[in-house]
């Protein structure tokens, strides 16, 4: 059996560190590996650049994303994993504290799973982290093959 | 010979024609019924022959039989043997047995041998002599069998005729069988015979003796009889003959009466013809006479070709008075004076102008002489004007053309003397003679100049002034076409400015959307960075923090809210001027209704009673007008919070001509002298405590109903509760009015 993992890619450093605590509050003892921005994201999923040598499975069962990140958007690095057949299918869980429409639009077109608003109320926002985590660790079923 | 003399009246051509119409009827008529009388005779004749042929053959036939029977017994040959004679008087008396005729048997010497009317072996006597032609003699003379004339017989005592074979034995008359035939059998065959009344039938011997006769009582052949009227047909076995005659009387009465009958039709039917014809004649030559000469009390023709005559004859008389009277109006109402003038200088006709000019101190003109001493009183000027005339008049007859107009002075009947042209044309002997009267045109004339002269001297003046007022027109025009130019520049300089204008206020706009997203998107992750780890210190930590630092804790995370809220009010603003503005048609009454709905769910504790009017409808973009709707009520339900009895009202009303749809509540209101900072962003009238809110929810109202080209107002007083109402552009608004 595999090791499911979470690949959070976040480049702000404070809702990394929330979001963690409250993974970890919610009893998530899996595996959390943390990018900080796009690019770094596309070599961790590929095993290319400072990732081309790293332990832990292929792909982690499900990846949460943010839109606003340094060198590649979120965005970009979705629509670069959907056109490659590798990772066209993996659960990608868009986690912003972006509201704006267009944005939504554009996360679904590319082929997000989930799209998941930061709320701005800390506790709202622990509590939906968790959730989260839970789901689509626990409860959800990963496309076969991955 | 002219056409007159060769014309008949009608009713003699009439007769005639009824003449020519009945004679040959008539000679037909007679030809047919002599016909007739002809082929009757002519029928009765072979009728009288095909009767007497009829009885002639059956008396053939009657000897013939007999001839054959004594033939079968002249050839047995017990004939021969004188004693079987007794068995020949068996078969001869079988033969009386078939024909009631007795046989004889009788030698070449006239000898009787036997007779059945005797018993064989009686002592018989010779054959009697005939008087006329006799069979027996006959038959041994020629071999044949034979048939003689009337005889009276010696034994029967009766007259008799005999019918006689040979019986031939090597060509020589051994024995002569006969047999006699009482002329009461051939009497019974005669009478008979049916025969048309007065008819006479009878059978005549070679001698011409009557044998047996079918006539009527007191006929007498020789008497009554023509030869025409006699049919005599001779019987082939034998010399006599059958004879039908037909007395004089009985064969002409049928010619007669039908040839009476005939000539009785004929006459009758000539008759009726020429009774017929005369009143056809009669009837047709009146209606022809009222068509030619028309009687006032005449009944109107019911023929129809002359009905359509009279009718035609009628319309071409109105036609002709029509004319005649249009002819006698043009005549007299001619606006010249005319007058008519027979071939003797005679005045026949003149009309009402002639009569002004020529009637002096009469009601009726003079004529002839007087007019021209009356119309010329110098004699002479009047000798030479009427040799002038009657030259000119002259001359028109034997060109065929006009008479050549004559100017002369002539005194009038109102003692003027005039100048008058006098012309003419000749109408067949007559002249037609017109007067023209110079004097009147030459004061037409001379009125026409004066008056031509007057028009040329105010069209000059027109002239002037049209070409004053053109100068000023052109002037004008030009001032006009400057401005124009002008006008022209100032619009297109205008347009490109508001071009300008409006790009860079595109370009600010839309840098300030990004700018604004930008903003709230970066903000908010610090925010609840702050609120996070305030809470994460509180929860981790809480027990060894002191009273007061966890109150510095609370403090931090309130402004972040607050913060948080701010971002959030400003991200509405900034999104309520983005994007495309749709047209939708906007239940208000449903969305308000369903917005109290919510608020009443969510603080369950309070009592607010509303009021939403039905069938409040506006068009516009439906998200952005339910945000409106939402802020009204929401700060509605907000600053009625503590009114003792809160009530929201939403409803429509006319103001300046314009629906406005109205939220109204009973809340805090406020003081009017600040309403102008109502609407302006992050701008409130009330303290944090007092009503919570960041000022931002009237500003987006606000501003979405100015992206709809409409408008907000407020009304309010302190604690008497606000009232906001906003209209959309006219036709766009379906708010029901009260």
């Amino acid at each position: 059996m595999s090791v499911k993992t979470i690949l959070l890619v976040e480049d702000n450093s404070q809702d990394e560190l929330l979001t963690l605590r409250a993974l970890r509050k919610a009893n998530v003892a899996n595996r959390i590996d943390v990018v900080r921005d796009g690019q770094q994201a596309l070599d961790y999923l590929f095993r290319t650049g400072e990732f081309s040598v790293r332990d832990g499975p292929d792909l982690p069962t499900v990846m949460v994303l943010d839109i606003g990140l340094p060198r590649l958007s979120g965005l970009e690095v979705l629509s670069r994993l959907r056109d490659d057949p590798r990772t066209a299918m993996l659960p990608v869980v868009i986690l912003t504290s972006s509201d704006d429409e267009r944005d939504r639009l554009k996360s679904y077109q590319f082929g997000a799973n989930s799209y998941v608003r930061k709320p701005v109320d800390f506790a709202e926002f622990a509590a939906t982290v968790a959730q989260l985590g839970l789901y689509w660790l626990a409860t959800n079923e990963p496309p076969p093959g991955l | 010979m002219n056409a007159a003399a060769r014309t008949v009246a009608l009713s003699s051509y009439l007769a005639r024609l009824i003449g020519f119409g009945v004679a040959p009827l008539l000679v037909l008529a007679v030809w047919l019924s002599v016909n007739a009388v002809q082929s009757l005779q002519a029928s009765r004749d072979r009728e009288a022959a095909d009767l007497a042929h009829n009885v002639a053959d059956a008396l053939d036939q009657t000897l013939r039989a007999r001839i054959n029977a004594l033939n079968m017994l002249a050839v047995s040959p017990l004939i021969d043997d004188p004693r079987r004679w007794p068995e020949l008087y068996r078969e001869a008396q079988g033969f009386r047995e078939s024909f009631g005729s007795h046989v004889l048997l009788v030698d070449p010497g006239m000898q009787m041998l036997f007779n059945t009317r005797l018993p064989y072996g009686s002592v018989l006597p010779r054959l009697p002599k005939s008087r006329g032609r006799s069979a027996a003699p006959l038959a041994l003379e020629t071999g044949k069998p034979a048939v003689g004339d009337i005889v009276f017989g010696p034994v029967a005592g009766v007259p008799l005729v005999a019918v006689v074979v040979p019986a031939l034995r090597g060509g020589k008359v051994s024995y002569l069988l006969l047999t006699i035939v009482e002329t009461a059998l051939l009497q019974g065959r005669i009478d008979a015979v049916a025969l048309p009344e007065g008819w006479a039938l009878s059978l005549l011997d070679g001698a011409g003796d009557v044998i047996a006769r079918h006539a009527p009582g007191g006929f007498d052949s020789q008497r009554d009889v023509d030869a025409s009227g006699r049919h005599v047909v001779p019987l082939q076995q034998s010399a006599w003959s059958v004879v039908l005659e037909i007395p004089r009387a009985s064969y002409r009465a049928p010619l007669l009466t039908t040839g009476m009958l005939l000539l009785a039709a004929i006459a009758f039917a000539t008759l009726f013809g020429v009774l017929g014809g005369s009143f056809a004649r009669r009837r047709l030559g009146r209606q022809v006479a009222a068509l030619v000469e028309p009687a006032a009390n005449a009944a109107p023709p019911d023929i129809a070709e002359i009905a359509a005559a009279q009718r035609r004859l009628d319309a071409a008389a109105a036609g002709q008075r029509d004319s005649e009277a249009r002819f006698q109006r043009l005549f007299q109402e001619a606006p010249l004076p005319l007058c008519v003038v027979d071939a003797h200088g005679v005045l026949t006709d003149r009309n009402r102008r002639f009569m002004r000019l020529f009637a002096y101190g009469d009601a009726v003109s003079p004529a002839g002489d007087e007019l021209w001493s009356l119309a010329f009183p110098d004699p002479a000027y009047r000798d030479s004007m009427r040799e002038s005339w009657s030259a000119a008049v002259a001359e028109a007859r034997r060109t065929g053309g006009d008479i050549a107009p004559m100017e002369c002075e002539a005194s009038c009947a109102d003692g003027v003397a005039r100048s008058l042209v006098v012309s003419g044309i000749t109408l067949g002997d007559g002249i037609l003679v017109t007067f023209f009267d110079l004097s009147e045109r030459r004061r037409a004339e001379l009125a026409l100049r004066d008056a031509q002269a007057a028009a040329l001297r105010e069209q000059k003046l027109a002239r002037l002034a049209a070409l004053n007022q053109m100068e000023d027109a052109n002037v004008a025009r030009r001032d006009a076409e400057a401005a124009a130019a002008e006008v022209r520049q100032l619009n297109a300089e205008l347009e490109q400015r508001v071009a300008e204008r409006t790009a860079e206020l595109t370009a600010a706009n839309h840098e300030l959307d990004s700018f604004a997203y930008a903003v709230s998107h970066d903000l908010r992750a610090p925010v609840r960075a702050m609120i996070g780890f305030s809470q994460a210190l509180k929860e981790d930590f809480g027990g060894e923090l002191r009273a007061d630092a966890l109150v510095y804790l609370d403090q931090i995370e309130i402004a972040s809210r607050k913060m948080g809220g701010l971002i959030d009010g400003l991200l509405t603003l900034s999104r309520s001027t983005r994007g495309e503005l749709r047209h939708d048609k906007v239940d208000l009454s449903a969305l308000a209704l369903r917005r109290l709905a919510e608020l009443a769910k969510s603080e369950p504790q309070r009592a607010v009673a509303w009021q939403v009017d039905p069938g409040l409808a506006v068009r516009g973009d439906a998200s952005m007008l339910e945000a409106v709707m939402t802020n009204l009520l929401d700060n509605a339900w907000k600053y009625s919070d503590k009114a003792p009895a809160a009530r929201i009202r939403v409803y429509a009303e006319n103001r300046d001509g314009r629906p406005w749809i109205c939220v109204a509540d009973n809340g805090a209101g406020f003081d009017m002298a600040h309403a102008e900072r109502l609407f302006k962003p992050f701008q409130r009238l009330h303290r944090q405590d007092e009503f919570p809110g960041i000022g931002i929810g009237l500003a987006t109202a606000q501003r979405i109903l100015h992206r709809h080209g409409g408008e907000i107002v407020a009304t309010a007083a302190p604690c008497q509760g606000a009232t906001f109402c906003f209209s959309l552009p006219q036709g766009e608004c379906k708010g029901d009015s009260q």
